[in-house]
């Protein structure tokens, strides 16, 4: 197993390099891969070539790189607290958009912003101000994974419908304040709320990277840790408690820490879904459930899924952007129609 | 040894336990039984840790349960429950690993996956190592479960340890003949003369076949507290299940059968007492 595992990871980091370096070169002005690396190695002064060319420079340096980055990041959170969110609710149909954490998160911003502060949600400019609104949307994360758990949980168990309905509940909240705040809105906020709504990567700038990193990096970190516990979860809240696992001190930081990305994802980016529930699922058919391999496979895979999504909504309707959330939607809801079929039998019997 | 003083449970005023008292000492096997709704399930819960809000204490070894923490305590006891429900296709092997959780941090060691390899066979599991658990029959998982339990037990030195305690929440329920022996046979095997073992059982004669000692339960209150012989009798039955049983037996040393009245007729070889 640990040869495999290292194995896949290997595969997957030289996919991700791969599908960076593609999506970096890519777009209305095209740079090689070759380039590319060039350029980043001349950056940090390792080669000293003067043969590069400025505006190939420039576009890369301040338009893709961010943007691959943030999409490599966003897509590695979303699939880990997908993840993360699967072990806590103890199947795989759970998905932070799905049970609306996403729109749960983005709606606490909205309101917070748009109602208290009378300001809209323009793409703030400086580091305080995304810190600001990564706060406020990992609060809203942090709400609703705990509303919805608290709904879905009876005599130590997840009721799956509860859950699933919870998540339209919220959905159907959040889109009821969406239709209220569009009917109110100006032409920028209309501009805005697509933003937010269908996700999208265009605001992506080293600011908005630099202020993601840590809410992103936190949960990669500690929750291999956690494996083994999320592992255990598996087999229901008491027996994990049996096996030696604090099950109260470990739901609240598994809550706390997917909220953590799916609430740093939502307020550089959106609403993006479906993207963890698919990196986990796919995974488990290949790799099997067991949490040690799959959260650093999942981080990975996400990355790459993102980056490639990314892509192609950039340059499937040149000179226009395709929202990303429509781009992972069309994958995703294929997936998921998949998984409620394969796991009818099990459904009905919960 | 186990000792659980005067302990009481209530939930909004209504008493589901009162003044539960017994010893357990090593080697023994405890059969807790009783009706439905009599709280044995509830009295297993204390025993092993999971409520807390009962009066009274519980003693694993002298110690009170309550100051343990939870790593600790895994190593101390198991638990198996009934209808374990899984919805991850997790293999059989990584299931029985989670009872060496506690025991490692990242990567389990050469000893934990040898326990994992003798516990399996000790279940009869042994050739279901790499199967999908999701995939097994029930009586399979049971004994999966049961493996995950004893490897939970294991010591990893060979030195001879404190006693140690595994509580079964009717671990024979939805087990055909063979099995139900085998659990209550594995159980048994396991706590020799050093650990003891809690079992809420249904069935009295199997009760009465494997447990040392039987703990009948009605109401939340203590109604017998002794050897099965001592026990199990028709006035006992009668006041707690309501059911007039017949006895039978083989001979004088064969556990008595409990049957009920009427159904059961004796014959050359099995007589009415």
């Amino acid at each position: 197993m640990t040869k495999k595992k290292y194995f896949v990871y290997t595969l997957l980091s030289i996919s991700l390099l791969l599908a960076v370096l593609l999506s970096a070169g890519s777009g209305a002005l095209y740079i090689e891969p070759l380039l590319i690396l060039k350029i980043l190695l001349g950056k940090i002064g390792l080669i000293n070539d003067l043969t590069i060319d400025t505006p190939s420079t420039n576009v890369l340096l301040w338009i893709r790189l961010p943007r691959v980055i943030m999409a490599v990041l966003i897509g590695a959170g979303l699939s880990v607290s997908g993840l993360s969110m699967q072990g806590l609710f103890r199947n795989p149909l759970a998905d932070p958009g799905l049970m609306g954490i996403t729109s749960g998160a983005a709606m606490f911003a909205v309101v917070c912003i748009v109602f208290l502060s009378g300001q809209s949600i323009q793409y703030t400019s400086s580091i305080s101000g995304f810190y600001t609104l990564n706060i406020l949307t990992f609060v809203g994360a942090c709400m609703t994974t705990l509303l919805i758990y608290q709904f879905s949980k009876s005599g130590g168990k997840t009721i799956v419908a509860t859950m699933l309905l919870a998540g339209i509940a919220v959905n159907a909240v959040c889109s009821a304040i969406t239709g209220f705040i569009t009917y109110t809105a100006n032409d920028q906020q209309l501009r805005d709320i697509t933003f937010w709504m269908m996700g999208s990567l265009g605001g992506a700038s080293w600011n908005t990277v630099l202020a993601m990193l840590p809410f992103v990096l936190i949960p990669l970190f500690i929750l291999p840790q956690l494996s083994k516990a999320l592992n255990a979860f598996a087999l229901g809240e008491s027996e994990a408690g049996y096996l030696g696992i604090n099950t109260k001190k470990m739901k609240f930081i598994l809550i706390g820490l997917s909220a953590l990305s799916v609430g740093a994802s939502v307020a550089t980016a959106g609403m993006i879904g479906f993207v963890g529930l698919v990196i986990p699922h796919i995974l488990r058919l290949w790799l099997g459930p067991d949490n040690r391999t799959l959260i650093i496979a999942s981080a990975l895979s996400g990355g790459i899924l993102l980056t490639l999504s990314d892509l192609l909504a950039r340059t499937l309707v040149i000179p226009s952007e395709l929202p990303i959330g429509i781009l992972t939607a069309i994958m995703g809801a294929p997936v998921f129609v998949w998984l409620i079929v394969k796991e009818k039998k099990q459904l009905s019997l919960l | 040894m186990l000792i659980a003083n005067n302990i009481s449970y209530k939930i909004k005023n209504k008493s589901l336990l009162k003044d539960i008292n017994f010893e357990l000492q090593p080697g023994e096997l405890l059969a807790i039984v009783g009706p439905n709704g009599a709280g044995k399930s509830t009295l297993l819960k204390i025993l092993s840790g999971e409520l807390q809000k009962y009066t009274g204490s519980v003693l694993l070894n002298g110690q009170n349960l309550s100051s343990f923490n939870t790593k600790t305590l895994a190593t101390k006891r198991a638990v198996l429950s009934q209808n374990i429900s899984l919805t991850l296709p997790f293999i059989v092997s990584e299931i029985v690993m989670m009872g060496r959780y506690s025991y490692f941090d990242n990567k389990s060691s050469m000893r934990d996956k040898q326990i994992v390899e003798e516990c399996l066979s000790q279940t009869g599991m042994l050739s279901f190592k790499d199967r999908n658990y999701l995939t097994l029959s029930g009586g399979e998982k049971q004994r999966v479960q049961l493996a995950r339990v004893l490897a939970q037990l294991s010591e990893n030195k060979t030195s001879k340890s404190e006693a140690k305690f595994l509580f079964l929440d009717e671990p024979v329920n939805g087990l055909d003949l063979k099995y139900q022996q085998q659990v209550m046979k594995i159980a048994k095997d396991w706590k020799g003369t050093n650990n003891s073992v809690v079992a809420v059982l249904h069935d009295l004669n199997l009760a009465s076949q494997y447990a040392d000692k039987i703990l009948l339960l009605n109401n939340g209150t203590m109604e017998a507290l002794d050897v099965p012989a001592n026990v199990f009798t028709k006035e006992n039955i009668k006041r707690v299940y309501d059911v007039d049983v017949n006895f039978f037996s083989q001979s004088k040393e064969t556990p008595l059968y409990i049957a009920p009245a009427g159904n059961f007729k004796s014959s050359k070889n099995f007589i009415l007492v």
